[in-house]
Order: structure tokens, then C-alpha cells, then sequence
């Protein structure tokens, strides 16, 4: 089976890059003891695969990681004994088990929701006044610019910051600092990652929410 | 409050690595809601990177034990790479500590490890960094005590100035003395009056050394040397089976165990086989024990068992087997850091590798059987060619050769010795693959303290370039590699390591002139040293270069490792004839002196031996 983990990076985690992470979540998993699949060859690594990489200083509640288990185990054990095992800035969120075979959240995911949280909301509130963000940026020494705004689904105003749902993925993907830089916004800005989609007969469901 | 968290957020585009500086790993220890339960706080410090740090088992072992008692809590911090420094600096902070960002000047205690000479200048200006006074004459009663302990103290008298104390010997039995002594005396004067009493602690303070007109030491008194700390048995209890692991990859990640102290092999050139005498072996039961429960709570992919000589653990023919049936099924990798050149460790590198392929090292030291007969490294030619043939034979296509230049004595037929040897090693894996490649690593000769080579001097920078420039003539051709390092880090090492007080003065100017990192060949820079050795008026080469006489008062003889001068001597006269010692396990007592003179004994198994 497939066990679909969701979990986050606290202030803590947030500077652990996409590399590292990976070696935390495979030793993490080795201590939770669970029936592991291994790939072959001359050395043998745990099968996981994570949604959508996390750019660093990044804080998050909404990230996906798929594991490959040799045997059945019932998503509840798994949750619980990965909670145990995962190092404190890592909260554990839920667990689905799915079928092999299923695509691999790291090539379903559509959209990404970040909330921002500059001293000045107005400057990213006013994307829903623009018809055009035009991103600027270097591709192997020729300088490519985008309008990123078709890719933009959402800006509002919430409790905590300004929420932004962008594409994300595989297709077509708008970075948190991608977004800021086109908006000229120099100083940094904490972001936080609030939830990874997919787009699927017209509405947003979540990688746990996979059946094929 | 800016703790290395706000540290690396505001400044998260200058801070290459901030994994460097969480201090919230997996098994780290956090007692900042105990604060009113605590006796003392110390802090465990390396002097380089994280990464390098992170990797000794030493300052693991005493994470553990500090933390495993309630009413301490050790900390750990490591040189800052330049970036973090430069961040540090702008917004004023100081050192702190990597669990609760606390400065380090609030601790009761800071202890350093003393891996590496080239690692001093970071000593000094980490305690710079950290706002304290860099001379132990110049810190105040209120300031915390500032010891050191590992390898490089059985030479404490460069950073004799530096230091309230210093822990010679075994960490595990002394360090937890000290540490009821911080809890039950509250001042400075009466923490190190108690320490003094303690077997394993030089107090330099307490010694004055004089000087002949020549530059050698008259006198040094008291002449009543520190006899090292000694643990009789490697116990259970006071290994780590939950060390804390890095976020980072760090140099050596993974679970270490280590299965014996001590190597008596005789190896002359080799300090640690003299200083960490004698042999005390875990029993096989308590390696598999501390192997699966370190694995249970780090769930680590790969487990190295070491040693100074892994392959000579009596036990290590059913030991590796029967830990390979535990692990392999679950993907787990087990390494050995040192094989030895015969064909039973190409055997067990057979078993090892059935998880995770890995390469083969052997270190021969030297070219030629009269060298290898001189430094004791009892292994003849035939012995390298047929561990060599077996691990061909057994599908290895490349063959790692390390070896020594500059070794006392030596000659260019001696050098060249080591590119024949490399080449017929090549020739022999011809005969089972045409891939066979073997890569020669060199090293330069740094005679070390408390070994039969301490009287000799170093050869000169020049010949030891000259010596690789001829062997990495005669190693051109397919399948031949060559590697070597910097003679110049080597002249330092060696001026270091056998440095007397005068050069606590140098240190203290080459890190005042930015010396920092200095075994990084990006950061060394020898013309700082050449200034700061102008400016003391002391030449480099009266440490390096200069034979000593049989005689002479050496600075390291406050310190008493156990093996006596008169056994280095012989043996060094022995080197001289080509005369070879037997490992006295297979011979009997070579004499040597630790096990009288301290009153321990060999342990193999974890039983006592004779």
C-alpha cells in the first residue's frame, strides 16, 4: 500500500532544506518501524515521495509524502507511530492508506494556498486589481519574463496575513518568492505554506483525497 | 532576545547552512524548564564546523552523560561558519549555545575537545566570540572555567595559557567527577582546588617551566607528571544508544559503536596507539546490544563498529555475521573504518558489503619492508598482495593505498617503493579486471608526542615536496591515481605538536591576525603563522625540524600517558636496527609500563585478560 502522511514545518523545521528532509522522514520512518518497500541496487533507499518541495525558511501545515509499504498497516497505526518517531518541528496532521498504483501526489498537484504575512498587506492585496504580474527572472543566462497572474487563483485577506492560491507543481508552478519579486517587495516577507491541492472535475481536493 | 532561529530567518539568504544551528535534532536535550533544578550548565565544545564536530563520538559520550543526570544540562556549540560569524558580529550577539541560545559566558563550565592541533586558533577565537577573555590570567573569578580534554591534551602546553584545566586520558569516569564538583563547590578557586585532586587533571597553572639559553626547558616544577585517567572497562551505561542526530549531513552520520579502546600493535609513529593503551574490548553481547538499541532510537541507515584496528577484535569473525542476519533484512549498512592487510578482513568486507557496496583501503605506511620493519607496521609485501588478490578476486575493481612520506630515515628508493607496490597491485587486479584501478593517498610525517618518534625532527617542506613530485612521476598511467596533501599544514601540525608554552603566544597573535579554520585549505594562510612567529621571536623549525637528545626535558612530560619514555626509547632504538616489536598479546608484555604503572589489563571479550 501507499500511506499518504501529512504533516508540517515549524519555525523550527523551516530551515531544513528539501534534502535533509528526506533523510529526517527515512530515519523517522525506520524508527516508527513500519514494513518499508526498498528500491534496489547497490544501495537500497526507503520509497517515499514528497508532494511539492518546500522552498527554505519556509513554515508550513500542508505537506504530502507518499510512502510505499510492503504490508497492509491501518492508517491509524501508522499515524501514531510516525508521531512518535518524528522530531518535534514536525507535526504530524493525518494519514490515508492507498491503493498501489496511485499517482504520485508529486505529479497530481495543482494549486498551492501560502499566506503572507508582510507589514504592508496592501501590496499584495493589489493583485486583485491587476490584470498583469510580470515575473522576471534568469534561465541559464537569457532573461525570460512571464505573466504570472493567469496563475494566480486567489488573493483575500485573512485572520492571519493575505492568502494566495497559485498553481503549483509539476504544469506550471508560481514560487512564493517568485510572486513577492515580481511584485518588487526586496525586504522578506514570512510565508507560510497552508495547503497543497488537486484539481480534479472542477474543484480542489487534497493528495489524502486520492483514489487513482 | 535573538536566539539562532530569529538568527537564520531575518538573515535566511546569507546563511548557507542554518540546519548548522537549530539545535532542536532528533535525542537533543532541553532542560530550559528545569532551570531551578539544575546544579550546573556546561557546554560541549568543538572548534570547527558542525559538521566536522558532529561526527565525534567523544562529545556524544559526554552529551549523554552530563544529561543523563537531572541536575545538569550540557549543551553543545561548534565554530560558526564565517556567514553565521558575520551575521553574529552585525547584530551584536555573542557565542551562545545551540539548545537555548544561551551565551556561553553564563555557563558554569565550557569544555573543549582537542581533536587536532590545527584546530586552536578556532579555541581562542570562539572564546573571543563568546566575550570572555582569551587568557586564563585575564578571565574573572565570575567567568566560567574554561578546560579541555582528547588526543592533543597529552600536549597541553601551547594552549597552556589559555586553559583553568586540562583532562588527560578516558572522559567517562573523570568528566562525572567534575561534575559533582561543580554542584558541590560554587567558586572558581575551590572547583579547580577539588579538580586537582582528581587522577587525569593538569592544572598548568600550577606548573612553572624554565628555559636553557639554547631554547630547550631547564626545569619544570613541580617535576611530579599527571598521570592519565583510565577507565579499566568500556561499561554499558555509559554509551550513548540515543545520540542526537544531525538534520545536516554530517561527515560520519551514523551509529558508531565503538568495540575496543586501546590498540597494542605497536605502530611508532602512531600516537593514539600509545596514549590510549591498553586494549579494552566490549564483550560481542554488549556491541549487538548497544548496535540495536542505538539503531531503535536514531533509525540510522548505516552502523560503523570502531577502533583504532576494528579487524583485530577477537570476536569480530561471529560478531559481523551475526549482526549482518539483524540487519540486512532491514536495509541497514555496517562499515569498518580500519581493515587490516590480510584476507580475512577482505572476508569480512565480503560479508559487509551485502547491504551497500563500499570501497577498500588498505594503509601499508610504507613503501618498503625495511621502512614498514621501522615503524613497526608489521605487514610484509606478500601479506598486501594476497588481501589485494582476495578482493579482486572477490569483484573489487579499486583499491585504496595509503601511505607515509617523510618517515625518519627514509630514502628516494623507499619512495619509489610505494609506486612499485602501487603498481603491482594494479597488475595483480589486471589478471581478474580490466578496470582494476588503485589510488595512492599520501600523507606527510608529523612526529607526534608520546611516541617513539618524538625525538625526531620533521624532514624539510622542500624534500617533502620533492618526495611527491617523484612519486607522482612514477605513478603516471592507466588505472594509477595520486593523492597527497599540503606539506605546509603538516609543518605546522608538527610545530604544534610538540610546541612548548612559548607558542601559546603565537597562537594567540595568528588568531589575532584573522588565523581561523585552519585545517580548511581555503582558510589556511601560512604567512600569518610566518608573522606571528617573527613577532614572538621564536623559529618554527626548533619544534619541527629539530632531533632531540635522549635526554632532553620534552614540555609533554608533565603529562604521564602510562607508557614509559624509557620503553619509547628502546622502541626507537629497535626502529633503528629494523628491529620489529610483537603485539604482546601474541608475544606476552613488551613492557611498555601502562598496565603496572596505572593498574589496568588488556580486556578482550569484556573479560580481563591474563
Amino acid at each position: 500500500m501507499i500511506a499518504c502522511i501529512k504533516f508540517g514545518k515549524e519555525q523550527g523545521a523551516a530551515f531544513i532544506s528539501h534534502l535533509d528532509l528526506i533523510r529526517v522522514f527515512e530515519r523517522a520512518l525506520r524508527r516508527a518501524k513500519l514494513p518499508l518497500s526498498f528500491s534496489e541496487g547497490f544501495s537500497p533507499r526507503p520509497k517515499l515521495v514528497f508532494a511539492h518541495a518546500l522552498g527554505l525558511g519556509i513554515t508550513s501545515s500542508g505537506e504530502y509524502l507518499d510512502v510505499a509499504l510492503d504490508e497492509d498497516v491501518d492508517p491509524g497505526e501508522v499515524f501514531f507511530r510516525l508521531k512518535e518517531a518524528l522530531p518535534s518541528p514536525f507535526p504530524l496532521y493525518d494519514c490515508a492508506a492507498l491503493p498501489n498504483g496511485v499517482t504520485p501526489a508529486m505529479a497530481a498537484i495543482t494549486h498551492a494556498s501560502y499566506v503572507f504575512t508582510p507589514e504592508d498587506e496592501s501590496r499584495i492585496l493589489q493583485i486583485n486589481s491587476m490584470d498583469t504580474l510580470i515575473s522576471t527572472r534568469n534561465r541559464k543566462g537569457k532573461v525570460v519574463t512571464e505573466d504570472i497572474r493567469p496563475h494566480i487563483s486567489l488573493v483575500e485577506k485573512t485572520g492571519s496575513g493575505v492568502r494566495v492560491i497559485v498553481r503549483a507543481g509539476s504544469q506550471k508552478n508560481v514560487r512564493p518568492d517568485a510572486l513577492l519579486a515580481a511584485l518588487g517587495i526586496e525586504e522578506p516577507v514570512p510565508v507560510h505554506r497552508e495547503d497543497l491541492y488537486i484539481e480534479t472535475g472542477g474543484r480542489l481536493i487534497t493528495p489524502l483525497m486520492r483514489t487513482e | 532576545m535573538l536566539t539562532y532561529q530569529t538568527l537564520c530567518a531575518k538573515h535566511l539568504d546569507r546563511i548557507e547552512k542554518p540546519g548548522r544551528y537549530l539545535g532542536t535534532e532528533l535525542n537533543s536535550v532541553h532542560k530550559g524548564d528545569q532551570l531551578d533544578r539544575l546544579s550546573a550548565r556546561i557546554c560541549l565544545a568543538f572548534p570547527d564546523v558542525y559538521e566536522v564536530g558532529m561526527s565525534h563520538f567523544g562529545l556524544k559520550i559526554l552529551y549523554h552523560l552530563a544529561n543523563k543526570r537531572s541536575e545538569f544540562w550540557a549543551e553543545r556549540v561548534f565554530a560558526p561558519w564565517p556567514d553565521m560569524e558575520k551575521v553574529m558580529e552585525e547584530e551584536d550577539v555573542p557565542l551562545m549555545t545551540l539548545e537555548s541560545s544561551t551565551p556561553l559566558s553564563q555557563m558554569d563550565m565550557i569544555g573543549f575537545t582537542l581533536q587536532y592541533e590545527l584546530s586552536f586558533t578556532n579555541i581562542l577565537h570562539m572564546l573571543r566570540l563568546s566575550r570572555l577573555e582569551i587568557r586564563r590570567k585575564d578571565r574573572k573569578d565570575t567567568d566560567p572555567l574554561v578546560i579541555a580534554g582528547g588526543p592533543c591534551a597529552f600536549n597541553p602546553e601551547p594552549l597552556a595559557d589559555f586553559f583553568d584545566a586540562f583532562v588527560i586520558g578516558d572522559g567517562e569516569e573523570v568528566f562525572v567527577q567534575i561534575l559533582e564538583i561543580l554542584k558541590e563547590e560554587k567558586t572558581k578557586a575551590g572547583r579547580l582546588e577539588a579538580m586537582s585532586k582528581l587522577q587525569g587533571v593538569y592544572l598548568p597553572d600550577r606548573y612553572s617551566v624554565s628555559y636553557n639559553p639554547d631554547g630547550t626547558i631547564s626545569s619544570i616544577s613541580p617535576d611530579t607528571p599527571v598521570a592519565k585517567a583510565v577507565v579499566k572497562e568500556l561499561r554499558l551505561e555509559d554509551y550513548p544508544t540515543d545520540p542526537v542526530v544531525p538534520y545536516i549531513q554530517t561527515v560520519h552520520d551514523r551509529v558508531n559503536v565503538e568495540v575496543f579502546r586501546g590498540c597494542v600493535r605497536g605502530c611508532r609513529f602512531c600516537q593514539a596507539g600509545m596514549i590510549y593503551r591498553p586494549t579494552r574490548e566490549r564483550s560481542k553481547a554488549d556491541v549487538k546490544e548497544l548496535v540495536l538499541a542505538t539503531l531503535e532510537q536514531t533509525g540510522y541507515e548505516e552502523v560503523s563498529l570502531t577502533s583504532l584496528s576494528t579487524a583485530d577484535y577477537t570476536e569480530l569473525g561471529c560478531l559481523v555475521p551475526e549482526l549482518m542476519q539483524v540487519l540486512e533484512p532491514e536495509r541497514v549498512s555496517l562499515s569498518l573504518p580500519s581493515l587490516r592487510i590480510d584476507s580475512f578482513s577482505v572476508d569480512i568486507a565480503r560479508e559487509i558489503e551485502k547491504v551497500k557496496k563500499t570501497g577498500l583501503t588498505f594503509a601499508p605506511e610504507a613503501g618498503s619492508q625495511r621502512l614498514r620493519d621501522l615503524i613497526n607496521k608489521n605487514v610484509s609485501e606478500e601479506d598486501l598482495l594476497n588481501a589485494a588478490e582476495a578482493a579482486f578476486k572477490n569483484g573489487w575493481t579499486h583499491i585504496k593505498l595509503y601511505f607515509m612520506i617523510g618517515l625518519p630515515t627514509e630514502t628516494d628508493e623507499d619512495v619509489l617503493a610505494i609506486a612499485a607496490l602501487g603498481r603491482k597491485v594494479r597488475e595483480l587486479g589486471l589478471k581478474y579486471t580490466k578496470k582494476a584501478a588503485v589510488t595512492v593517498s599520501t600523507s606527510s610525517f608529523v612526529p607526534k608526542s608520546h611516541t617513539p618518534f618524538q625525538w625526531v625532527g620533521q624532514e624539510t617542506k622542500e624534500e617533502l615536496r620533492r618526495k611527491q613530485f617523484l612519486l607522482k612521476d612514477s605513478l603516471k598511467g592507466p588505472g594509477l591515481n595520486f593523492s597527497w596533501n599540503d606539506p605546509e599544514t603538516s609543518y605546522l601540525e608538527a610545530v604544534i605538536a610538540r610546541g612548548d608554552r612559548r607558542l601559546g603566544e603565537v597562537i594567540a597573535r595568528a588568531e589575532e591576525k584573522g588565523a581561523v579554520f585552519d585545517s580548511w585549505s581555503d582558510f589556511f594562510k601560512p604567512e600569518i603563522w610566518q608573522e606571528a612567529f617573527a613577532e614572538c621571536g621564536l623559529d618554527p623549525d626548533f619544534y619541527a625540524r629539530r632531533p632531540r637528545d635522549k635526554g632532553e626535558i620534552l614540555p609533554w612530560d608533565v603529562i604521564d600517558s602510562g607508557v614509559t619514555k624509557r620503553f619509547l626509547w628502546r622502541e626507537w632504538e629497535k626502529a633503528l636496527r629494523g628491529e620489529t616489536t610483537a603485539d604482546c598479546r601474541e608475544v606476552g608484555c613488551t613492557g611498555c609500563g601502562v598496565c603496572p604503572g596505572l593498574d589496568v589489563s588488556i580486556v578482550l571479550g569484556g573479560e580481563p585478560w591474563l
